[in-house]
């Protein structure tokens, strides 16, 4: 975290992830692929979303917008590293259908849209839209833990983070 | 240090699956790994660090291996890549 980062930085009674996109809240060992589910890229929850609009999860800043759109890593204020990741192999719809509204070094604030993706039309082409929502940097945190198996609207904790 | 390069193979790019494919093979290792793409920099271990390289197809990467094990970790990171990524 830069100097002025920490310099404005809340201070905060715990460190919460909220779910960017509003549907059922999953563990992340139920999603369907590997790469997810042994948490290779990080620890987390998955969402399996009821609408396409994907918001920030938390205040923070956007490192990446994969070219495609389908994933968007942040740092939230309190340091984690966030990978949000639409749909299983979407990354061969190759963009369509994903409208992306931020781009790498935006400040966003929780809630502040991010991708605006089409449902129907990630499941018509035969995708399974659940979105993993992983901490990848979950060894600089005591606990990274998720919060599953309910319904959840955009903006609702879904991860709990440990100092 | 060691170094080799690789052009990647996926018609997909680093994309989310093999930037944590190589991610956590490289966490195996106790030598450090850094890419280099162009101008960016990313830790191998590190698997946001991977996918924003943002690498597509045909790009080339160039691997530098630092550490008391760096011959081994590099023959067994690069056999990795080119038989699993």
């Amino acid at each position: 975290m830069s100097f002025l980062g920490s310099l404005f930085k809340k201070s905060q009674p715990e460190m919460v992830i909220g779910s960017p996109v509003s549907g059922k809240c999953v563990s992340v060992k139920e999603v369907n692929d590997p790469t997810f589910a042994e948490e290779i890229i990080g620890k987390g929850v998955a969402v399996i979303p009821s609408d396409g609009r994907v918001c920030a999860p938390a205040d923070g800043e956007i490192m990446s917008v994969f070219p495609t759109g389908h994933a968007v890593a942040l740092t939230t204020a309190d340091g984690a590293e966030v990978l949000i990741h639409i749909g299983l192999d979407t990354v061969t719809m190759n963009g369509e259908g994903f409208d992306v509204k931020v781009k790498a070094g935006d400040k966003v604030k929780k809630g502040d849209l991010l991708v605006e993706f089409d449902l129907a039309k990630v499941k018509e082409k035969g995708f399974d839209p659940i979105t993993p929502v992983l901490v990848c940097n979950g060894d600089a945190f005591a606990s990274v833990e998720g919060k599953t198996g309910m319904q959840v609207q955009a903006g609702d904790t879904v991860i709990v983070l440990g100092k | 240090m060691r170094q080799f390069s690789w052009r990647i193979t996926d018609e997909l790019g680093l994309h989310a699956r093999p930037a944590g494919m190589l991610a956590k093979k490289a966490f195996e290792l106790s030598s450090s790994v850094v890419i280099q793409y162009g101008t960016r920099m990313a830790d191998a271990k590190q698997v946001v660090s991977l996918i924003m390289l943002e690498a597509e197809k045909d790009s080339s990467l160039m691997f530098t291996v630092e550490g008391k094990n760096e011959a081994e970790d590099a023959e067994t990171l690069e056999l990795f890549i080119r038989e699993k990524l």
